[in-house]
């Protein structure tokens, strides 16, 4: 190993260190804001990491030349850059969460060592370019979320019915989880008997190959299950549900948006061929994801719920970009942008949840639970709105901009039949954000309060002043997106 | 002077804003004070501008800035003032200010009198923006204003729910006009790029194409407005509106801005021959179907009413003709002598209890001396009698006629009107006045009530002299010869409807009778049946069709958008059992299908 791929490797490894050393400290001393503090100010290394060490535009591999482990490119740093942005606020959302609930906070040091190690997942796979490290990066996220989706431990009052909702969540995913990965690993194992290498790029361009396609199609099965595409779709709403909301938060962004980036890379690095026999695939699957998901968010009266089948169907959006891999560089960006866009919309949102609905009893998640916000708490409820507003891509707001680009990306690849079910998603979509933004301008019924002051809500209204300052002016993020 | 310009329409503008605004606190004197003030002031201003007018003898224009400039269209309205606006803003004004004045007394006691004059001032308003315009969007914006105040006027006492449909009617009829006159005004800014008045008529000599259509579309606009075939239905129920509005609006200015509107473009006109000659078959048609209805109506204000349709007719076979300065000399004697004869019977309907109906009146005579006199002078006019207004006028009119299109089956039909206009006439004033007295009258002799109809009275006599500046503001067109014996023809006829008129009160009693009650008679007494005709041929197929769509067919494709959309929802929720059996089965059934589609 060259000292340039050791300072290429440097952010996963202050990431890995940061892990370990948290570790070693819960070991010693249980703190929760120790372990906080540590684990934050070990992602801000990571993160000057990613920007001090990381070559500017070039391109350092770790590995064989030929068949890189990890391809460390702007690509990576803009992913890497974003998913430890993210990692830091869901463990502010955490924090928060934990500070609302006292009687979860036994052994919270494990949820932020989790979190960090999810990151590290998620920055392996930022830079994946062989199946090996892709696997690595897939399970180290997945592993670390299922435990965390069965968090809550401990033993108070109403743990017995909270605990046993997230453990069966818990549980549900790792069945699940487990079989999206043989599916994945039995898709690469086909791959690599046609080409005999794990390389993204070295997958024969033969025509016709059966195996290869059947490689390909178990794979994308794979990855479609742990992005929660239809017709894969069905364990979201309940993980989503069960799980706490600030693990609901990182598994809706983190793992979504380490995956379409992994995605992406995988299809841009195979050969035309292949990609174009992957096409129809993912075709049906996008455009069953933008309509089923949009369609059973229609009439949920669960916000987790909602905001789960709000993001399957951003998935089927997200996908149109990715599809359009190979086909220009507009491609990549706009899943950069999509995916910026995408998380910084749905953090704002589940910081919203976690502000209104934790601690608020079992109905805390109705959408009856947001009536009369506006009015309750005019400036969360007004930050909510715009959330809201970005998720179903109106003007104005990051979520519109992002849906331009896919809408360019997509009509830029000749994409018809996807960007017009994108047009259809959205209109649907648009119903049931109102429907929320309605509810929420409804004059409140009885004196129901709003807990939480500003410490609980900083995070919601500077995501939304990002939100709207990114969807009004997007120069500086587009300026940043990178190129694969 | 330009000032007093603007102030001419500003004025009664001001007065409206005032009594719509302030009335309550002003009271019944207050308001009448406002309301005929501004109106007078108005009056003085405009013989100041006519005077300053005839001495300099120059038409001039005062720019009111620019309104707005979009796409290439750029409008700066301003008032524009030569001959033909001067005739018009002094009957406007003129007997716009009788009215007011005897509106005063008229409508003492009234619910709603600041209301009143509120109204009727801004119809002042409006109509003095009309004839003002430079511009055919200022001239549009004077049109539908005085749309609006016809509207609220003939609805004034909204209580009485015929009165509202009426109104409703004459609102809707109208628009029908006023749709047409709007798409010439989009054709003629696609045509010429501009809605100056003077710069299209200028250009009109340059026979651009569609200026056929242009004048067809400004006919069909002026039609609406001066209620002349086949949208005359409307005006005759507007007589629900109190008696002096239907002196101002429904007889004097209103219904003449169709004929101000085809006078003022009338260069667009001679460059589209067949029109001009559908212009004088409408006005001929009109003028004989109207004066027939007035034969035999019992109502007195409907008689009035159909006659004000048949004058109007008169004065549209004038222009059809090319006799553009009969057609406004006529205008402005018409307006004499109907405002008096509208007001006349104003007074003789309040001193008998607001009765309208002719055969309950009869011997008023000897009791109401002063109104017999209005009435015989202002019938006298309408029929064309010598040494009257209206002699000078419709004799200028059919020997003009003659001379500039011979002998068309429209000037027959205009010689034949004479006939039966001098017949109703008569008719009318013997009914009224003369044989057995029926309702006994409570004469009313208020000066403010006596003063406009002494005015009026002189004005239907010597109206004729009254000198119009109207210069050479109309192409004088070369004329033929008439024979002597059309120009007998045309003195005979009021005589010979005079005559008959006597002789059937005197003698034909059975006749009268029997004339009275047959079909031919209930046929025109219904307005030649239009209205039945509308009923089944527009209105009842209309309502059908909204009873048909009452649940808005259109709307069925989005219900059935959303029921499809909650369906599916619930089916897809159907699907999130909690099952992980179930759920193993849909990711099995995913991964054969992804792997089916890859291999495809």
């Amino acid at each position: 190993m060259t000292t340039a791929e050791l300072a290429a490797l440097s952010p996963l490894v202050a990431t890995a260190l940061t892990a370990l050393v948290a570790m070693l400290l819960a070991a010693f001393r249980r703190n929760h804001r120790l372990v906080f503090w540590v684990c934050q100010l070990g992602l801000l290394a990571a993160l000057a990491a990613v920007h001090a060490c990381a070559p500017g535009a070039g391109t350092s591999v770790v590995g064989a030349p030929a068949a890189p482990l990890l391809r460390i490119d702007n690509f990576f740093v803009f992913f890497a850059t974003l998913f430890l942005l993210l990692a830091m606020a869901v463990a502010v959302m955490l924090a928060q969460y934990f500070r609302r609930r006292p009687e979860c906070r036994d052994g919270a040091e494990e949820a932020y060592i989790l979190l960090v190690v999810a990151a590290l997942g998620a920055l392996v796979l930022a830079a994946a370019d062989h199946f090996a490290s892709l696997f690595i990066g897939v399970e180290l996220m997945g592993l670390a979320s299922i435990v965390l989706v069965a968090w809550p431990s401990g033993a108070a009052r109403d743990m017995d019915r909270l605990q046993g909702r997230s453990l069966e969540a818990g549980l549900r995913y790792l069945i699940l989880s487990a079989a999206a990965s043989a599916l994945l690993l039995f898709g690469i194992a086909i791959l690599y008997l046609q080409s005999g290498s794990l390389a993204f790029a070295a997958i024969p361009p033969r025509q016709g190959d059966y195996l290869i396609l059947l490689g390909t199609g178990l794979f994308l099965a794979g990855m479609a299950f742990k992005l929660s595409v239809v017709p894969f779709h069905l364990w979201t709403a309940d993980v989503y549900q069960g799980a706490p909301t600030p693990v609901t938060a990182l598994i809706a962004t983190l793992t979504k948006g380490a995956l379409i980036a992994v995605l992406l890379r995988f299809l841009a690095a195979m050969p035309p061929v292949q990609t174009q026999a992957a096409l129809p695939a993912l075709v049906v699957l996008a455009s069953l994801s933008m309509v089923v998901g949009n369609l059973l968010a229609l009439r949920q009266e669960n916000i987790k719920r909602l905001l789960a089948y709000s993001s399957i169907a951003h998935m089927g959006y997200l996908l149109v970009p990715v599809m359009a891999a190979g086909s220009g560089q507009l491609s990549a960006q706009a899943v950069a942008f999509y995916v910026a866009a995408y998380t910084i919309t749905t953090l704002g949102a589940f910081s919203v949840v976690n502000g209104v609905s934790e601690g608020a009893g079992s109905d805390g998640y109705q959408v009856s639970r947001y009536r009369g916000l506006l009015w309750r708490a005019p400036w969360l409820g007004a930050s909510f709105m715009l959330i809201l507003l970005s998720l179903a891509g109106i003007p104005l707001t990051l979520g519109f901009v992002g849906k331009f680009y896919i809408f360019a990306a997509g009509a830029d690849a000749r994409l018809w039949l996807p960007v017009a079910m994108v047009v259809v998603g959205s209109v649907i979509g648009l119903y049931y954000y109102l429907r929320i933004i309605l509810a929420m301008a409804q004059s409140p019924e009885g004196g129901e309060e709003t807990p939480g002051g500003w410490r609980e809500r900083w995070l919601s209204y500077g995501l939304t002043a990002l939100l709207v300052v990114l969807g009004i002016y997007p120069a500086p993020l587009v300026d940043w997106l990178p190129v694969l | 002077m330009a000032g007093a310009l603007i102030g001419i329409p500003l004025l009664p503008l001001l007065g409206s804003a005032l009594l719509l605004l302030a009335g309550k606190r002003l009271g019944e004197r207050g308001s009448a004070a406002v309301g005929v003030g501004s109106v007078l002031l108005a009056a003085l201003l405009t013989a100041w501008v006519i005077a300053g007018f005839v001495a300099g003898g120059e038409p001039y224009t005062v720019t009111l800035g620019q309104w707005f400039s979009v796409a290439g269209l750029t409008v700066t309205p301003g008032l524009h003032f030569d001959g033909l606006a001067a005739v018009m803003t002094g009957v406007i004004t003129g007997v716009g200010l009788l009215i007011h004045w005897y509106s005063a007394a008229y409508m003492a006691g009234e619910e709603g009198y600041s209301r009143y004059f509120g109204y009727l001032n801004l119809f002042v308003a409006a109509m003095l923006v009309l004839v003002l315009a430079d511009n055919f969007l200022l001239l549009y914006l004077g049109w539908e204003g005085v749309g609006l105040c016809s509207y609220l006027l003939i609805g004034f006492w909204y209580r009485e729910p015929a009165n509202g449909y009426a109104a409703r009617k004459a609102f809707v009829v109208t628009r029908v006009g006023d749709v047409a006159l709007a798409v010439a005004l989009f054709m003629l800014v696609g045509q010429f790029g501009t809605l100056h008045i003077e710069t299209v008529v200028d250009r009109a000599w340059q026979q651009t194409p569609g200026t056929h259509w242009l004048a067809l579309l400004l006919l069909i606009g002026a039609v609406g407005k001066s209620a002349q075939l086949p949208l005359q239905t409307w005006l005759p129920d507007a007589m629900a509106g109190p008696t002096p509005v239907s002196a101002l609006i429904h007889a004097a200015t209103m219904v003449t801005a169709g004929v101000y509107l085809i006078a003022r473009s009338h260069e667009l006109f001679l460059m589209a021959p067949p029109v001009m000659d559908l212009v004088a078959l409408v006005g001929g048609l009109t003028l004989f179907l109207a004066a027939c209805s007035a034969l035999v109506q019992t109502d007195l204000k409907r008689i009035l009413a159909y006659s004000t349709i048949s004058q109007i007719g008169y004065m549209f076979f004038a222009l059809g003709t090319g006799a553009f300065s009969a057609a406004v000399f006529h205008l402005m004697t018409h307006a004499f002598f109907k405002a008096l004869l509208f007001l006349a019977a104003g007074q003789v309907i309040l001193s008998l209890h607001h009765e309208q109906d002719i055969r309950r009146m009869g011997g008023l005579a000897r009791p109401m001396p002063f109104s017999l006199a209005c009435f015989a002078i202002g019938g006298a006019a309408l029929a064309a009698l010598p040494l009257t207004a209206g002699f000078y006028s419709k004799d200028a009119i059919l020997m003009n006629g003659y001379a500039l299109a011979g002998g068309t089956p429209a000037w027959f039909l205009a010689l034949a009107g004479a006939l039966v206009t001098a017949l109703y006439s008569a008719r009318m004033v013997l009914r009224v006045f003369f044989g057995e007295a029926v309702t006994r009258p409570d004469p009313d002799r208020r000066p403010a009530l006596v003063v406009p109809l002494a005015v009026l009275s002189v004005l239907s006599l010597a109206g004729a002299l009254i000198p119009r500046p109207l210069g050479d503001f109309f192409a004088d067109l070369g004329r033929g010869g008439v024979p002597e014996t059309v120009h007998i023809a045309v003195l005979a006829m009021p005589w010979l409807g005079l005559a008959m008129g006597l002789g059937f009160w005197r003698y034909g009693g059975a006749v009268r009778d029997r004339w009275q009650d047959s079909a031919l008679a209930a046929w025109w007494r219904r307005g030649w049946g239009f209205d039945t005709a509308y009923q089944w041929l527009l209105i009842r197929p209309f309502i059908g069709l909204a009873r048909a769509n009452r649940d808005d067919i259109a709307d069925g494709l989005t219900a059935a958008v959303t029921a499809s959309g909650r369906a599916a929802n619930a089916g897809l929720s159907a699907l999130q059992n909690g099952r992980i059996r179930w759920y193993a089965a849909f990711i099995a059934a995913g991964a054969i299908l992804t792997i089916a589609l890859v291999g495809r």
